[in-house]
């Protein structure tokens, strides 16, 4: 049904095909005596390996009063820890000619990673083993401190100081009730992160930083027997306290449609944000709304974006697609209007779209471009190690199964225009949050159109 | 290549979803100490083969392996060379072309374009236009014939260009809006000046002033002769010259040559000011000029840069975040142009300490000419530079910005292969001189943030001259000095 993907002969080294084309991503898995996972991807090409820990834990796990927290914490692990100065952390991996060094936290996971020379993996283990097995010793006071207000500069950055930031604060609100772990996002409150305390940072890293939860996935040039004797002498000695039990995230449904306009101080353009509670990652109905997604919002031939930016054209930018998450998701329909543009007839267009769209579904033209497109974007991620790793680390925390890409690919080829429309139906029919946010200060006139024309 | 493959699908089947434990538990192991490293395993730059066809000259880094492509066919053509009022035109006039061709409009085009998977774009920036390709090699074939149909067969629907003009226009309604868009603008034309060729300023009467007879003569400088293409990815000189004579196979014409550009003649100040009203945090550009991308001391200059102000080990991120919590982030570097360069260090202020992160800033710049790169310094950004050598062909896209990087500089194709060895001969007296020649001791300021807050600490700052005794000029977002 679909065009050949990958030549049938294609055999590298690290990545290979399948005979039936799929691209295949070879690893190998264990579990230290404390619990703790290993997934191992070898690739002998480049020098390099990426070195990638999940925590099993994200901002949906905190409770009400510490909004922001395991984002914080997220920070603290880089402040030091019983053998790693304050500071050092960074200094270390870049002197070791680390080439991308970051930490990520989401809504239920937490990630560290660094891509390393392979020759330096083991001060890559060293650093990361560190943090995991003793940051208590380390952590104090006026670091906390500090990173409370480098957090707090983060949300200005991210949320407070720049367009559609309030909205989307706004959105989660009307998405999620108060006590809702997602409902101040994961950046959190201002007067909850200020509040957090030492004793807030030692306990959750008592409760979440046990080795059984965590899982750390090496990429690259590094073969089975060095990955199992570093990753045991580093990890192996770790203590191993009882795996957390998660508290499942309260599934929540809204009762009817709700309406909202945000005042925006840094947005000039107009712009309507329409969200349903959606799919969670990896889940039965997640392949049928990314082609719903598409089929709304696909820049170029979506159907949005083709009759509002291309065709009418009343906006400036369309965006559509689900945003899954362990247990839950959302799915959005965003447009940017131009300016002078009225709301109310873009947003009965929107109703139009979506009305038709749950009554005949997408066309097989629609599917089949949406499958492409998940196709090739996923090859092109594959090309980094770091890239690889996180695709098997993501498999491993949403589906149980890092091996579970081959399947994930069938399913995703296996929609069609009935499957697609059946599940926009189960989750598009049900009520939404309609976020409408104004710029405060209306933007000057457009001036008068020039020579050739102008606007129409 | 067959062998280790069979070893790793071997690894695959055994150990796949094995939960077992190591049958002896390791000791704990020394953590005191830093691990020694292991042997060093030696990487070469890939080897650049070259090829031409149709005057165009052609670059060839072959990476076999995912069945992928990317490639950027680039010309001397940019938004350096609009006239004075038609800021923006280049830029629009080039969007055009990625729009249709005759024979498909841009709905057949988008369809078309989908169904192969093909990431086709064409753009212009301040200095190069390029047309960019990332596609599956098995169907690179049809990709490649339909980038020459925009270029050959353009569609030039008077519709699309219209709607392509009004986007530009809200874009900058949208960029005057918040501190980094209002920001990046008032830089421009403070630093460059909005009549220099890297200054320029688009704003809605600019662009409504492009016509499509503007946008014909854009067009006729995007032929072969005078292009430079730099293919990446799994395919060979052999498969590819083919594919690429068929699918030009009738495009002519000359394409320019590139123009020189003179020194920035930005406006008289020394502190530039913005009002956004109720922001929240400033955002703040401190800097100056800077030499050519193919000076001699480069190397000094990249490291002596990166101890000052790249990464969280960096002085100025030490300060404004590790120290201070003035910030979530900072860097400074310089800006490459393919004439000269600008230096400039910026960050997102909290709206409170803007003027006393101003102060740092320039103690720290201060602080390079007192205190230069320590040992401790240049081993973690000289010597990490080295290891991290790998990284710079590691990927499609690293390559493609490695060797990118050497056409638009018009730098020796070995430059890589040289890199180590330069970069090795940074020693203290390499970077304490780069510091004295680079690093200016007066800079240019741009801030935009909370006039009724920020303002006052500004003009403390510009009546003391801390950043040179030009003063303060308060200036609306597009750069112009307000009224």
């Amino acid at each position: 049904m679909m065009l050949a993907l990958l030549p049938s002969a294609l055999l590298v080294a690290g990545l290979s095909s399948t005979p039936n084309a799929d691209p295949a991503l070879p690893f190998a898995t264990w579990k230290l005596k404390n619990g703790m996972q290993v997934i191992l991807h070898e690739d002998h090409r480049v020098p390099l390996v990426a070195v990638d820990v999940w925590v099993h834990v994200g901002s949906g796990d905190e409770v009400p009063g510490k909004s922001g927290f395991a984002h914080l914490f997220e920070h603290m692990m880089f402040q030091g820890s019983e053998h790693v100065a304050e500071d050092r952390h960074f200094a270390v991996l870049r002197e070791v000619g680390a080439s991308t060094i970051n930490g990520t936290t989401n809504f239920d996971r937490t990630n560290y990673f660094e891509v390393v020379p392979s020759n330096q993996l083991e001060t890559a283990l060293w650093l990361e083993s560190d943090r995991v097995g003793t940051l208590l010793s380390h952590v104090n006071e006026e670091s906390l401190k500090n990173q409370r207000d480098v957090v707090r500069n983060e949300r200005r950055q991210r949320v407070d100081n720049v367009p559609y930031g309030t909205s989307r604060m706004a959105l989660f609100a009307a998405l999620y009730p108060e006590g809702h772990p997602f409902r101040y996002q994961v950046i959190g409150k201002h007067e909850d992160i200020e509040g957090a305390s030492l004793q807030d940072v030692r306990a959750f890293f008592r409760t979440w930083y046990a080795p059984a939860n965590v899982t750390l996935a090496l990429a690259g040039d590094v073969d089975e027997a060095t990955a199992r004797a570093l990753v045991d002498k580093w990890f192996g000695s770790l203590l191993s306290p009882p795996r957390p039990v998660k508290r499942p995230f309260p599934v929540v449904a809204l009762a009817k449609n709700e309406r909202l306009e945000v005042k925006d101080r840094f947005a000039k353009l107009v712009r309507l944000q329409w969200t349903w509670h959606g799919a969670a990652q990896y889940s039965a109905d997640d392949p049928d709304l990314g082609v719903v997604g598409d089929a709304l919002g696909a820049q170029g031939w979506g159907r949005l974006h083709r009759r509002l930016v291309v065709d009418e054209p009343l906006a400036q930018d369309v965006s559509a697609g689900p945003s899954g998450m362990n247990a839950t998701g959302q799915f959005s329909v965003g447009v940017t209007l131009k300016p002078g543009v009225d709301p109310a007839r873009v947003e009965a267009i929107v109703r139009e779209e979506l009305v038709r769209l749950l009554a005949e579904g997408p066309s097989a033209d629609e599917v089949r471009r949406s499958v492409v497109d998940t196709e090739t974007n996923l090859l092109f991620s594959l090309d980094d190690l770091l890239g690889r790793a996180e695709k098997l680390q993501s498999l491993n925390h949403y589906t149980g199964d890092a091996g579970g890409l081959s399947a994930y690919l069938a399913r995703v080829r296996a929609c069609t225009p009935e499957s697609a429309r059946a599940a926009a139906r189960r989750w598009l029919a049900k009520p939404r949050v309609l976020v409408i946010t104004v710029p405060e200060q209306a933007p000057p006139a457009t001036p008068a159109p020039g020579p050739s024309g102008g606007a129409k | 290549m067959t062998g280790p493959l069979l070893a790793s699908l071997i690894a695959l089947a055994a150990h796949s979803g094995e939960v077992d434990a190591p049958a002896v538990r390791a000791p704990a192991p020394d953590r005191t100490t830093q691990p020694a490293a292991g042997p060093e395993r030696d990487v070469a730059q890939p080897p650049i083969r070259q090829f031409s066809f149709r005057g165009i000259k052609g670059y060839l880094v072959e990476r076999p392996g995912l069945p992928l492509v990317q490639l950027e066919l680039s010309w001397n053509v940019g938004g350096a060379g609009d006239a004075a009022g038609k800021e923006g035109m280049t830029s629009l006039c080039v969007d055009w072309l990625g729009e249709g061709s005759k024979r498909l409009d841009k709905n057949a085009l988008e369809n078309a374009k989908a169904d192969l998977g093909a990431r086709l774009g064409i753009g212009a920036g301040t200095e190069a236009a390029s047309l960019s390709l990332a596609v599956v090699t098995t169907r690179l074939e049809p990709a490649l014939a339909l980038a020459a149909e925009l270029l050959t067969e353009p569609g030039l629907r008077p519709a699309d260009l219209e709607r392509l003009r009004s986007q530009a226009k809200a874009a900058v309604v949208q960029a005057r809006g918040n501190a980094d868009g209002a920001a990046g603008r008032a830089w421009a034309a403070a630093f460059w000046g909005r009549s220099h060729p890297y200054g320029h300023v688009a704003e809605e009467r600019t662009l409504d002033a492009v016509t499509a007879a503007d946008c014909a003569g854009v067009h006729r400088q995007l032929a072969p002769e005078g292009a430079e293409l730099l293919v990446v990815g799994d395919v060979t000189v052999e498969q590819l010259v083919p594919l690429l004579e068929k699918a030009f196979a009738t495009w002519r014409g000359k394409a320019p040559a590139r123009s020189r550009v003179g020194p920035p003649r930005g406006l008289k100040g020394a502190v530039f000011f913005v009002d956004i009203p109720g922001a929240e945090q400033s955002k703040v550009i401190v800097g100056h000029g800077g030499p050519s991308r193919d000076a001699r001391d480069y190397a000094a200059t990249t490291v002596m840069t990166q101890v000052f102000g790249q990464g969280l080990s960096s002085r100025l991120v030490q300060n404004l975040r590790e120290k201070n919590g003035y910030t979530y982030g900072a860097s400074a570097s310089f800006g490459y142009r393919r004439s000269g360069s600008a230096f400039t260090a910026q960050s997102s202020i909290r709206t409170d300490a803007t003027g006393k992160a101003l102060r740092e800033i320039h103690g720290e710049l201060l602080g390079m000419t007192t205190t230069p790169p320590t040992d401790d310094e240049l081993r973690r950004e000289r010597d990490g530079g080295l290891r991290a050598f790998p990284a710079r062909f590691a990927t499609n896209a690293a390559v493609l910005r490695s060797v990118g990087e050497l056409l638009s500089y018009r730098l020796p194709l070995d430059t890589w292969q040289r890199w180590p060895a330069e970069l090795r001969a940074v020693d203290g007296a390499a970077a304490a001189k780069a510091v004295k020649d680079r690093l200016q001791p007066t800079q240019k300021v741009v801030v935009a943030g909370d006039r009724t807050k920020v303002l006052p600490e500004l003009e403390a700052l510009a009546k003391e001259g801390v950043f040179g005794k030009d003063g303060l000029v308060i200036l609306d977002a597009d750069g112009r000095p307000a009224k």
